[in-house]
């Protein structure tokens, strides 16, 4: 039954007549005037599209996609500078009183060494901080209270505001006490350029060491300083006490950077003690140590004074 | 035996092609052929251009969709059978009886021939009218368009089997009808 039957076409049929039927039948094709008039439409649009359908969904979820990560990354970029320019501002608080204690420790350290005037170093410790805006001002304070490091200031200007008083009384033009200040600004300039440069240099252990080593330093310069103005107070009143003072700082500071001024106290005060032949060997001693000093002249003036003044006690308290 | 000339040769198209080219070849390749099936299935020569019309637009709509599941003629075949049952359906068409006696006979002598063969065409018309639809659906694929059986009960939604049935039955049809015309005169 599945073997299909010829067609009365193709010799299925013994009947001439119905195989001529069926012929005329198959034989009514499309005449052409009437596929002439047939005019098949523009391809349909929906044909496109429904083609293209993948590709335009996968189209589109990229441009999503796309969309999505820009703004992603816009976000991100965006936090990212934002978190960078607040760190900008609040990152440096803590630092930011490091610059500005580095900036005005040096000249904080300057205006503040001993060699300068106490009242000068005592204003000026304040006026150091001025430039630095108030908060900054505040938080520098604030960072000195905490910082080991600050108090380095205040320790070195403490012998300093001891000395004026005595400076002050005398107040002699050349006194030792201004020598010793400068002596002092020779001597510190190595401890201070050191701290400076190590505050420089952003270290923070390596300020503290040079602080106390210039600390103990300048207490020793200033014991020397203090012992040698007081045997010279006493030169006018007392010069037995003073040459026993003078001795002494001798015995304590044999290479002590007072040596020269001490040394000429000493001529001064064999002068003052009519003791014409120790003061002649100490200017003789004095000469030979100090050739080029600028006191032998005054020395050696006020030697010849005194001897024509027939050892007057006058001018003994000025050089 | 050599197949008919008459019958078209299995065409194949490769799917997913959409361009105007191929739908204009289409047309030049299965239109005479759909013209034919269209007056056997019952669609009347007045209206069967307009058939043919609908066929092919049906076609040129659908052809983006034809995945090549079949032949493409037999894809075409069976927009062919379903617009003509549609229009078989249509009620003027049921009403609307024509007489073949009442074909004009004012033809000049030397178309004597083509009168004769209108008028043999009208008597196939009234035997395969005297079919049913699935009947004639059935003999006119086979018979004239030389589908496989296996296409056309395909295309019908029918077993094989239940297609040879319809076959035979209506070919024992069409034998009593051209007797019935030889002897009466008249499609029985």
């Amino acid at each position: 039954m599945n073997d299909e039957p010829k067609r009365w076409l193709d010799g299925g049929t013994d009947d001439p007549k119905l195989r001529a039927f069926m012929q005329i039948g198959g034989e009514e094709l499309a005449p052409p005037e009437v596929l002439a008039r047939v005019v098949l439409p523009a391809p349909p649009v929906s044909a496109a599209p429904a083609a293209l359908e993948p590709h335009t969904g996968a189209l589109v979820a990229f441009k999503w996609i796309a969309g999505l990560l820009l703004l992603a990354a816009a976000s991100y970029f965006f936090l990212r500078s934002q978190a960078t320019s607040h760190a900008a501002v609040v990152v440096p608080k803590p630092s930011h009183a490091a610059p500005a204690h580095r900036l005005a420790a040096p000249s904080a350290l300057a205006r503040a060494a001993p060699h300068e005037a106490p009242s000068v170093a005592t204003s000026t410790t304040t006026d150091s901080l001025e430039p630095a805006t108030p908060q900054s001002s505040q938080r520098t304070r604030a960072s000195l209270a905490t910082n080991s490091e600050r108090p380095l200031p205040a320790k070195l200007r403490r012998p300093v505001q001891v000395e004026p008083a005595p400076a002050a009384a005398s107040a002699p033009p050349a006194s030792p006490a201004d020598t010793v200040q400068a002596r002092t600004a020779e001597a510190a300039p190595a401890a201070t350029a050191e701290g400076s440069t190590a505050t420089q240099s952003g270290s923070v252990s390596r300020p503290n060491i040079h602080a106390s080593e210039l600390q103990r330093a300048v207490g020793t310069e200033q014991k020397e300083l203090q012992q040698l103005e007081a045997a010279r107070r006493v030169l006018a009143t007392d010069p037995t006490r003073a040459l026993a003072l003078m001795k002494r700082h001798a015995q304590d500071y044999p290479r002590s950077w007072l040596a020269e001024e001490r040394d000429a106290l000493v001529v001064r005060t064999y002068l003052a003690l009519h003791d014409a032949a120790h003061a002649h060997a100490a200017l003789a001693q004095f000469k030979q140590r100090y050739p080029e000093s600028p006191q032998l002249r005054q020395l050696e003036a006020f030697k010849e004074s005194m001897q024509a003044s027939g050892h007057s006690k006058r001018g003994l308290e000025s050089p | 035996v050599a197949p008919s000339p008459l019958v078209l040769a299995p065409l194949t198209l490769p799917a997913q092609v959409t361009t105007p080219a191929t739908c204009a070849a289409l047309f030049q390749s299965y239109a005479p052929f759909v013209w034919r099936a269209l007056r056997r299935l019952g669609i009347r020569e007045r209206d069967c251009e307009d058939v043919l019309q609908e066929v092919f637009l049906t076609v040129h709509r659908q052809l983006p969709n034809f995945r090549g599941s079949s032949t493409t003629r037999t894809w075409i075949y069976g927009i062919c059978l379903r617009k003509a049952l549609d229009y078989r359906r249509l009620a003027r068409i049921s009403r609307e009886i024509e007489d073949p006696s009442a074909l004009d006979t004012s033809t000049e002598p030397t178309q004597e021939q083509a009168l004769e063969l209108r008028r043999t065409r009208a008597k196939l018309d009234a035997v395969l009218d005297a079919l049913t639809d699935e009947q004639r659906a059935v003999f006119v694929l086979f018979e004239w368009e030389g589908l496989p059986m296996q296409e056309i009960a395909s295309l019908v939604g029918v077993p094989v089997q239940t297609a040879y049935a319809r076959l035979y039955a209506a070919r024992k049809h069409v034998q009593a009808g051209l007797a019935g015309i030889e002897t009466d005169g008249a499609p029985r």
